[in-house]
C-alpha cells in the first residue's frame, strides 16, 4: 500500500526548493509519479514524503532562447510529442516522447522525471544525449547547470542532491536541414519498455555528412553516445554501403559496451536490424526533417 | 532483412464437456403485454450469450428480441446452466432456452387453437401475432394472454439439454466424448526481421464452422478475440516459474498484446448446419483461438526455411535459431 505521510504541493518554485532546503527527512521532488507512485506501492522508495511539482507553472514551458531550445522539467511526454515547436525542430524527440508507455502514462509523465529516475532504458534521454543535452538545476542558494551525460552515474544514480529540482533541460537548436530519428525495440508495439534504443542526428553539407550524432540505450547503465557510430558516418556520402557499414559497427559497438552479459548474444544482432532501419529510412525519406 | 511468410492450420475442437453430463436448464415466463422473461444461469462473461439467448427465445416465441429480458446467472433466481466453458453455451444454454420457450409458445397456441377453432398443429406465432399456415390471423399473442389470465391459467416454460455423450472406454478410450464438433482453418501471414527477431502477424484470414452464426457480429468478434488471444499464445505468453513462485505475475510482467499488435483479421462464418444445436448453431469461443499460435509458426517456418518448436517465437528464440542453422 502506498504511504505517504508528508505531501506538499507547492504553486512556486521558491516554496518547493525552500521546502527540499528545509525538510528534516528527506523529501522525494514529484513529477508524473509514474515511477515514484508504484515503488512506494510496493515499498522500494524510503522517502518521508513528496513535493508535488504539478503546480508549477513556470516549469512547463517549452521555448527558444537564443539558439536554445528550452524544456521545462515538467513537460509531459504527450506535450513535447505533440509541441509544434518540437516536433518540426526536433522531431526525433517528439518521436522519442511518443513512442514511451501508454497514452495515460505519456500525460502523466514528465521529461524531467524520465531523467531523474535515470532508467537504462529512459526514450527521451537517448534523444536528449543525442541532442547534448544540459540540465539546469535549482536550489535556494544557487542554480547550477550539468550536461546530461554528467548528470547520469549509473542506472537509476545521477548526480542531483537532495535539495534540488531539475527546472529545464536545454540544447542547441540543430541546423535546419539535418535529418533526426528515434527507434525503440520493445517487446511488443505500446505499453513496452524499451530492450534498445537509438537516436540519431546527421546533416549532409555538399553530399557529405558533416555532422552526426548517435545516442544508444538499454546497452549500458545510462543511454550514450556513440563516437564509433558517429565517426562512421562523418565524412562519408549516403549510401546503401553506407547503411551496412554503420550496421556493422553497431553491431560491434553494442558488442564492445555490453561484453559477457547474457543480454549481449541477442542485443548484437538486434541492434543491426535497428540501425538498418533508422539510417535507411532516414537517408530514403524526406520526412524528419529539422525545419 | 525482413522475409515475408504464410502458414495455415486447421482444427476441430469438442463442444461441451469432455464424456461428462454438463445440462443446462431454462424459464420462459411469457406476460400480460406479450413480452417474456427468461431466466437462465448461463454466465456472460462478454462473449454476448446473453443477447444470443433474446434472440433464441424471440425467435421460438415469434415475438420481437426488444420484447425479451434476460435474467442470466444470478444463482438466486435463475436454473443451473453450468459453466461458461467448454464453448459449450450457445450450444447447450441455447438448446435449453430454444426449449422452455417452446415449450411456453404450446401452451399460447393450445389457447389460441381454442379461440380460433384451429388445430394448434397449423398456428404459430410471428411478430408477436398468430398466424393460420401462412395467413395472419389478426388475433395478437397479447389477447391469447389475456384469455389465458382470465381463466386463471400463467403462460410459463421449462425446458433443459444435456449432451449426448458417453464414458469413454477405460482401456482403449474411445467413446462419443462430445456430441458435436467445431471446425476451423486459419491463415496467417507474417514478416520476421531476421536481425531484431520481431515477428509481425500482418493478416490472419480465420474461417469457422459455427453451425449457424446466431448473431454473426457477435461471431466475428470471437474470432477476432479468439485471434488475439492467438498471436499473443504465438509470439508474447509465457508463464515462467522459478522455485515454484511465477515470475510474470502482473500485466506489466506478462505481456500480452495491445490493439497496436493485433494484425487484420478477416473471419470467414461457415454455416454447416448442426441438427442437435439450436437453429443449427454450435460454439466458437475456444476454438476461435484453437489454430493460431499453429498457423503463426508455420508461416514463420515458411518465412525463415526454419522450424521452431517452442512457443512463444520470442524475438531471442528467432535469433538463436537463425544463428545455430
Amino acid at each position: 500500500m502506498l504511504d505517504c505521510k508528508l505531501y506538499f504541493q507547492p504553486e512556486s518554485l521558491t516554496v518547493a526548493l525552500d521546502l527540499l532546503a528545509k525538510a528534516e527527512k528527506r523529501l522525494l521532488p514529484l513529477a508524473g509519479g509514474t515511477d515514484i507512485v508504484p515503488a512506494m506501492s510496493k515499498n522500494k522508495l524510503n522517502v518521508a514524503g513528496l513535493v508535488d511539482l504539478s503546480k508549477i507553472q513556470e516549469l512547463h514551458q517549452i521555448k527558444i532562447e537564443g539558439n536554445e531550445i528550452s524544456l521545462g522539467s515538467l513537460c509531459t511526454f504527450q506535450e513535447i510529442e505533440t509541441s509544434h515547436l518540437i516536433r518540426t525542430k526536433v522531431p526525433l524527440l517528439a518521436d522519442a516522447a511518443g513512442l514511451v508507455g501508454s497514452p495515460q502514462i505519456r500525460n502523466a509523465g514528465t521529461v524531467g522525471g524520465n531523467i531523474a529516475n535515470a532508467s537504462p532504458a529512459a526514450d527521451t534521454v537517448t534523444a536528449l544525449i543525442a541532442l547534448d543535452a544540459d540540465v539546469r538545476l535549482r536550489s535556494t542558494a544557487y542554480a547550477r547547470t550539468m550536461s546530461l551525460k554528467e548528470l547520469l552515474c549509473g542506472a537509476g544514480k545521477t548526480r542531483i542532491l537532495p535539495q534540488e529540482i531539475i527546472t529545464e533541460i536545454t540544447f542547441k537548436i540543430l541546423q535546419p536541414g539535418s535529418k533526426g530519428g528515434f527507434i525503440k525495440l520493445g517487446r511488443r508495439k505500446a505499453l513496452a519498455i524499451a530492450r534498445m534504443n537509438m537516436a540519431l542526428i546527421f546533416s549532409v553539407t555538399e553530399g557529405r555528412i558533416n555532422f552526426a550524432r548517435v545516442g544508444l540505450g538499454a546497452v549500458g547503465p545510462n543511454p550514450c553516445r556513440s563516437n564509433a557510430l558517429e565517426n562512421t558516418l562523418i565524412g562519408q556520402e549516403p549510401s546503401d554501403s553506407l547503411v551496412e557499414d554503420f550496421v556493422m559497427e553497431a553491431e560491434r559497438e553494442v558488442a564492445r559496451m555490453l561484453g559477457s552479459r547474457p543480454s549481449a548474444a541477442y542485443k548484437c544482432e538486434a541492434v543491426k536490424g535497428i540501425a538498418r532501419d533508422i539510417l535507411s529510412s532516414l537517408f530514403s525519406s524526406s520526412e524528419m526533417v529539422v525545419e | 532483412m525482413k522475409k515475408r511468410g504464410y502458414g495455415i492450420a486447421n482444427m476441430w475442437y469438442g463442444i461441451g464437456n469432455t464424456a461428462n453430463h454438463n445440462p443446462s436448464g431454462a424459464f420462459v415466463d411469457i406476460l400480460d403485454d406479450g413480452t417474456a422473461i427468461v431466466l437462465t444461469g448461463c454466465a456472460d462473461i462478454g462473449q454476448g450469450s446473453t443477447t444470443v439467448l433474446a434472440q433464441i427465445a424471440a425467435e421460438t416465441l415469434g415475438i420481437n428480441i426488444e420484447d425479451v429480458v434476460v435474467v442470466a446467472a444470478d444463482t438466486e433466481v435463475t436454473p443451473d446452466a453450468g459453466a461458461t466453458s467448454a464453448s459449450r453455451q450457445t450450444y447447450v444454454s441455447g438448446n435449453a432456452v430454444r426449449l422452455a420457450a417452446k415449450n411456453a409458445r404450446e401452451q399460447v397456441l393450445a389457447k389460441a387453437s381454442e379461440e380460433l377453432n384451429i388445430q394448434a398443429e397449423r398456428l404459430s406465432i410471428y411478430q408477436g401475432q398468430i398466424w393460420v399456415g401462412d395467413n395472419p390471423s389478426g388475433v395478437m399473442i397479447k389477447e391469447i394472454i389475456t384469455q389465458c389470465r382470465s381463466e386463471g391459467v400463467l403462460t410459463l416454460g421449462h425446458g433443459s439439454f444435456d449432451p449426448v455423450t458417453t464414458k469413454l472406454d477405460s482401456e482403449t478410450g474411445q467413446g462419443i466424448p462430445y456430441a458435436t464438433y467445431a471446425f476451423a482453418t486459419q491463415v496467417a501471414e507474417v514478416e520476421v526481421d531476421t536481425e531484431t527477431g520481431i515477428v509481425e502477424v500482418k493478416k490472419i484470414v480465420a474461417a469457422h464452422d459455427v453451425g449457424k452464426a446466431i448473431n454473426p457480429q457477435n461471431v466475428e468478434g470471437q474470432i477476432e478475440g479468439g485471434c488475439s488471444m492467438g498471436i499473443g499464445y504465438a509470439l508474447l505468453e509465457e508463464v515462467v516459474v522459478k522455485d515454484g513462485e511465477i515470475q510474470g505475475p502482473g500485466m506489466s510482467t506478462y505481456l500480452i498484446p495491445t490493439a497496436m499488435d493485433v494484425s487484420e483479421v478477416y473471419p470467414i462464418i461457415i454455416e454447416e448446419y448442426e441438427a442437435s444445436g439450436p437453429y443449427g448453431a454450435k460454439g466458437v469461443g475456444e476454438p476461435a483461438l484453437v489454430p493460431t499460435a499453429a498457423a503463426i509458426a508455420n508461416a514463420v517456418a515458411d518465412a525463415l526455411g526454419i522450424r521452431m518448436y517452442e512457443l512463444p517465437l520470442t524475438p531471442e528464440r528467432i535469433i538463436a535459431t537463425i544463428k545455430r542453422k
